[in-house]
């Protein structure tokens, strides 16, 4: 390197190779499912590197199930889908014992949480009851059926949408449900030069889904997990986002501020965030970029327009910048 | 106890899009007790003592409740700490009486009343910032209304009524709107909260005042004992204060009657009461000391008898002195010790309206050396006619002029015994209720207006004066001493023998002044600065020429003051007379009674200058005396200013040509040379650490942005801000900004160690950085950036 010179950009500052190819191709992969949506893309991607998992609100059509499924092809796992439906029973999603009459002895029938990437569609569609039984796979990773605890893989990764406008015969998620996902996500509408590319790609193409091959592994999938867990985030930002969470807490239009899991997610998202930007510390702009769909999916209140009430808040409290580490 | 709370739902704020209808309540309860406030300070203007003060205190209050009002809403974690509200109405409510122990030393009080409602009105803003909590925003709004309720009943004028009839129009609107507000509740019910039971905290706040009320009242003799000074204005048990606002008080002795004389003091009634009364004289003995009468020189002679005494041919001319003489040779006046006693009415004569002031009551024109006395040149006269203003009779003399300032005094005679009105400088017309013959008045040979049909002005009357404040004419030259003077003011001119220092050291202090009036105020300061007022230190009994003595000793009495100045500007050719009579003291002022006392001890002497033969306006030469004041009109404050100016641009154009110059310069390259002068003292900071050189970079790029209007919030992150900049730089810098944000960051917000490496890097980059983006061309970023929207959050 020349010393007197200013590097150039390119190479500076210097990407770990060996994590970054996967996820390269991971995003590829991803974009080429969802055409012009390379932002979602980039969330879904800090989702799936934090180990939380994802709510698609959006309008029908969008291409929330084409994402959900082409991220389980992409990383090579196993998928399932759930049709949410008002007639759907926990143990559906479970599973449950059946009694072997050969055998005599009850065998136990794993439900579609045994999978690396579950598909709830239309969460909002079934029951609490059934919703509820989510909350353990979602948050421990475990399901207990009739006192036998079963663990679920280590890269377990639900994908839930939900239709905003069709309201009638809806179950709103309650608040425990909607905190133990790291992220809400909205798709939009793609712009009309995505649609045209869009149109385009379907000529010629008979079948309606189109399969890919995995691009990672689960194993890949975990180890980038594991090494986005130690991207270093300064004391500093940590107390910029204590003073974050503490502004929601006490926010005038906000009834239920960030709670603790909700701040390590946002910790967590942040760390992805900055892996996928090939770093191995977290910025300011890692926690701002994540704060919409982060708070948007856990903060209640009494707000039509949450992105407002969520710049507010970053607003309210300065970037460290300044201050000693 | 949570057993005790009881749930009730309350509506929701709809949404934080815009302005909801919870939040314009809470303006709305702000700004009724802000209407509220005012009603309260224009109520208060009566008993202010300094009017300013006390709207600078209401828009103190006021706009402190205002600032608390944002500031909540702004959502910051600061405002919303819980012990906030109490603090701030704790506050509130202390500020009046803290600030009244500051202020009653210096004689500024208020009414206890009034103080107390001050801190009703502090509360009633405190809690209307407060109105986003409902009890908060009842407790502002009843406080509010007793406020205004108050001021209509202290009050009773139109200022008020009006500003209370505003008040009630939005109270109306107010109470409207929390009507609505209630009814959509009872449909819109989304949240719970907790509330202390209504009737029980009711109930039990008036059990514990009566029972605290049992307490106090009970314990002591009587309740009127325990009360004592909480209503100070009542009267009747030998207390009194002089902040009260009113009351039937038989404390103070002299109480300004209203309708008639033998009620209390100087009333407008025909009825004249007299009394023994000291004269002018005596109060000038008492004050300056017994003039030095010179002995009786007899000398050896030889007697003759009656038939040797040639007898005259005709009757010998016998001198009759118009008036008394004032001698500036005086023994030192035997000061009484005094003491504390109960005196009826102490003052000669009271003045109502603006002090200080002088009241000339005697004018001296000769001077022999020792003795001021009047000429036996007559001065020209005015007729006396009568005006009416309305039934009032006025006796005027001069012709008004309708650009001079008038300005109304009056005058309660109490133990004045002359028959000379004392009069304001630029006197035109005074007005005594009822008299309405011009044979009452008439002139004394030194040109005094005077009752000459009177012995002296009957005690107790009043007398209204009124004045024009007149200034000399920038054409006012004096007199050519050379040329024959106006033989009218010819005896105001003439310098005694033996004087010629005198005149001397006057010339020495006009030196270099232009002639006119700057000469006159040339003398004046000179006596006003350079020499001491001593009332002791009189001149030696066999003292030859008391002036010469005067200016050597450099102290003395009023008198020397006056005299010395008279004859100094005699010396350049101004006339001049002597003025006796008094000073009416500021310090004298009671608030209460809204008049000055003019006190035996007020007496004074000063001098006029005469400007035609008419027109004479009063210096002051003794320092400790306020100079009269000579008020200007718009009109003429504006050409006196103008002038000035004129006269500095053409004395300096040179110098404020090259100032102004360097001003736009320095005004057109603000940019440039803030940022130079910043780029130096970064550079003279030298080389340190990595570390130290990429804050310092950072502090230096932050005042850039800040000096060409574009700061970077501080919510914004480094990356965000700058990289809109930088999308407006060329590749060559946007690359080598990149590559400084991309360091800047790493060494910010990486907890591990820098690298060597890095460390380089970031010399070098930190150098980059600084040689690009020059002053104009941040200036124009600013500028673009500043008409695209506002830097957003993702």
């Amino acid at each position: 390197m020349n010393p007197t010179r200013p590097v150039a950009s390119h190479d500076w500052p210097p990407r770990d190779c060996r994590f970054q190819k996967p996820i390269d191709l991971l995003r590829a992969a991803l974009n080429r499912s969802l055409i012009g949506k390379e932002e979602v893309v980039e969330l879904v991607l800090a989702c799936l590197l934090a180990r939380g998992h994802l709510l698609f609100d959006d309008l029908p059509g969008l291409g929330k199930t084409t994402l959900a499924k082409a991220v389980a092809q992409a990383v090579g796992g196993k998928f399932a889908r759930i049709q949410c439906t008002p007639d759907l029973l926990p143990g559906d999603v479970t599973g449950f014992n059946i009694f072997n009459q050969k055998t005599r002895e009850f065998e136990f029938r794993e439900g579609p949480v045994f999978s690396d990437v579950l598909l709830a569609d239309e969460i909002n569609r079934t029951t609490p009851r059934t919703q509820s039984a989510l909350f353990e796979a979602m948050a421990e990773r475990q399901v207990t059926i009739d006192g036998q605890t079963y663990p679920l893989g280590e890269t377990f990764f639900v994908i839930a949408t939900q239709n905003p406008v069709e309201s009638h015969g809806a179950y709103p998620l309650p608040e425990a449900q909607l905190d133990r996902f790291a992220m809400k996500l909205r798709i939009g509408y793609p712009n009309p030069q995505s649609e045209l590319s869009m149109l385009a790609a379907n000529i010629g193409t008979a079948t309606s889904t189109t399969s890919e091959a995995a691009v990672i592994d689960p194993v890949q999938l975990r180890e980038l997990q594991q090494h986005v867990a130690g991207v270093s985030v300064s004391p500093k930002l940590q107390q910029y986002l204590i003073d974050l969470g503490a502004v929601t807490r006490k926010h005038r239009d906000i009834t239920l501020g960030l709670s603790p899991r909700g701040l390590l997610t946002w910790q967590r998202v942040a760390q992805a965030r900055a892996h996928l930007q090939g770093r191995d510390f977290v910025t300011p702009d890692d926690i701002q970029h994540v704060a919409g769909p982060v708070l948007e999916v856990r903060l209640a209140g009494v707000f039509d327009s949450a992105s407002q009430v969520i710049e507010g808040i970053l607003s309210a409290v300065a970037v460290p910048v300044f201050e000693s580490r | 106890m949570p057993t005790k709370l009881q749930a009730k739902t309350v509506a929701s704020y709809s949404t934080a899009a815009s302005v909801t209808p919870a939040v314009r309540h809470e303006c709305g309860t702000l700004l009724i007790a802000s209407l509220a406030a005012a009603t309260l300070t224009l109520a208060r203007m009566d008993s202010a003592f300094v009017v300013g003060f006390l709207f600078g205190d209401f828009l103190f209050f006021v706009a402190w409740a205002w600032l608390i009002h944002l500031a909540l809403r702004s959502g910051r974690k600061t405002w919303q700490w819980p012990g906030f509200l109490p603090l701030a109405l704790g506050m509130g409510i202390a500020a009046p009486w803290l600030a009244e122990i500051c202020l009653r030393p210096f004689g500024l009080g208020n009414p206890l009343e009034l103080i107390a409602m001050v801190s009703f009105q502090n509360a009633g803003l405190v809690t209307a910032a407060y109105a986003h909590h409902r009890r908060c925003q009842n407790f502002a709004g009843i406080l509010s209304s007793f406020l205004v309720l108050f001021a209509v009943v202290i009050d009773a004028t139109s200022q008020v009524y009006v500003a209370a009839g505003v008040f009630g129009t939005i109270l109306l609107w107010w109470l409207m709107a929390r009507y609505w507000e209630r009814i959509q509740q009872t449909h819109a019910a989304s949240r719970v909260e907790l509330y202390l039971p209504v009737r029980a905290s009711v109930l039990g706040g008036v059990l514990a005042l009566t029972i605290l009320l049992v307490i106090v009242v009970g314990a002591a003799p009587s309740s009127a004992y325990v009360l004592t000074g909480f209503i100070p204005s009542s009267g009747g048990n030998q207390w009194s204060s002089e902040f009260a606002r009113s009351g039937v008080g038989d404390g103070d002795a002299m109480v300004a009657a209203k309708e008639h004389a033998l009620s209390f003091g100087p009333v407008e009634s025909e009825l004249f009461l007299e009394s023994k009364m000291p004269t002018l004289y005596d109060m000038f003995s008492e004050t300056y000391g017994e003039p030095i009468k010179p002995r009786k020189r007899t000398e050896r002679s030889i007697g003759l008898a009656p038939s040797q005494v040639p007898e005259p041919e005709q009757r010998m001319a016998k001198t009759q002195r118009s008036g008394r003489e004032f001698s500036i040779l005086r023994r030192s006046a035997q000061r009484r010790e005094t003491r504390l006693d109960n005196r009826d009415a102490p003052a000669m004569l009271y003045v109502v309206g603006r002090v200080p002031l002088h009241l000339a009551l005697e004018r001296y024109d000769h001077f022999d050396g020792c003795n001021w006395e009047h000429s036996s040149e007559q001065l020209p006269s005015s007729p006396l006619q009568i005006s009416w203003e309305g039934d009032k009779p006025w006796i005027e003399w001069n012709s008004r002029n309708a650009q001079a300032i008038v300005e109304r005094h009056a005058l309660k005679i109490i133990n004045l015994k002359t028959n000379r009105i004392p009069s304001p400088p630029g006197l035109t017309s005074v007005h005594i209720d009822k008299v309405d013959q011009l044979a009452f008045f008439g002139w004394t040979e030194d040109g005094s207006l005077a009752m000459t049909a009177r012995d002296f002005i009957p005690q107790l009357t009043v007398v209204h004066l009124s004045a024009e404040q007149s200034h000399p004419p920038v054409t006012f030259q004096g007199v050519d001493v050379e040329s024959d003077p106006l033989p009218n003011v010819a005896s105001c001119l003439r310098l005694p023998s033996g004087h010629e220092s005198m005149a001397a050291a006057a010339e020495d202090w006009v030196r270099g002044t232009p002639r006119g009036w700057p000469q006159v105020e040339a003398i004046v300061r000179r006596l006003r600065a350079d020499f001491t007022h001593d009332p002791e230190a009189n001149a030696p009994e066999l003292c030859e020429n008391v002036v010469e003595h005067f200016l050597a000793t450099g102290r003395g009495p009023d008198y020397l003051f006056a005299t010395t100045a008279a004859l100094a500007l005699r010396s350049q050719g101004y006339p001049t007379r002597l003025v006796s009579g008094f000073y009416a003291q500021p310090a004298r002022y009671s608030r209460r009674a809204g008049q000055t006392s003019v006190l035996t001890e007020d007496v004074h002497v000063w001098v006029e200058v005469c400007l035609d033969e008419q027109t004479w306006i009063a210096i002051e030469p003794t320092p400790g005396y306020d100079p009269p004041r000579i008020t200007l009109t718009w009109l003429g404050r504006i050409r006196m200013l103008a002038g000035d100016l004129l006269g500095i641009v053409r004395s300096q154009w040179l110098a404020l040509l090259a100032c102004t110059v360097l001003v736009v310069l320095a005004w057109q390259y603000r940019l440039t040379w803030c940022d130079w002068v910043l780029g130096m003292v970064f550079l003279a900071l030298g080389s340190r650490s990595p570390s130290a050189r990429l804050r310092a970079t950072l502090h230096w790029l932050e005042c850039r942005f800040w000096l060409a209007g574009s700061p970077r919030p501080k919510s914004a992150t480094l990356r965000r801000w700058y990289s809109e900049r930088i999308s407006l730089s060329r590749d060559s810098e946007s690359r080598h900004w990149n590559q400084f944000l991309a360091v800047a960051e790493r060494h910010l917000y990486n907890p591990a160690e820098p690298l060597l490496a890095d460390a380089q890097q970031m010399a070098l980059l930190c150098g980059a950085v600084m040689r690009q983006l020059h002053p104009q061309q941040l200036h124009s970023q600013a500028t673009v950036l500043r008409a695209k929207p506002p830097c957003s959050t993702p």
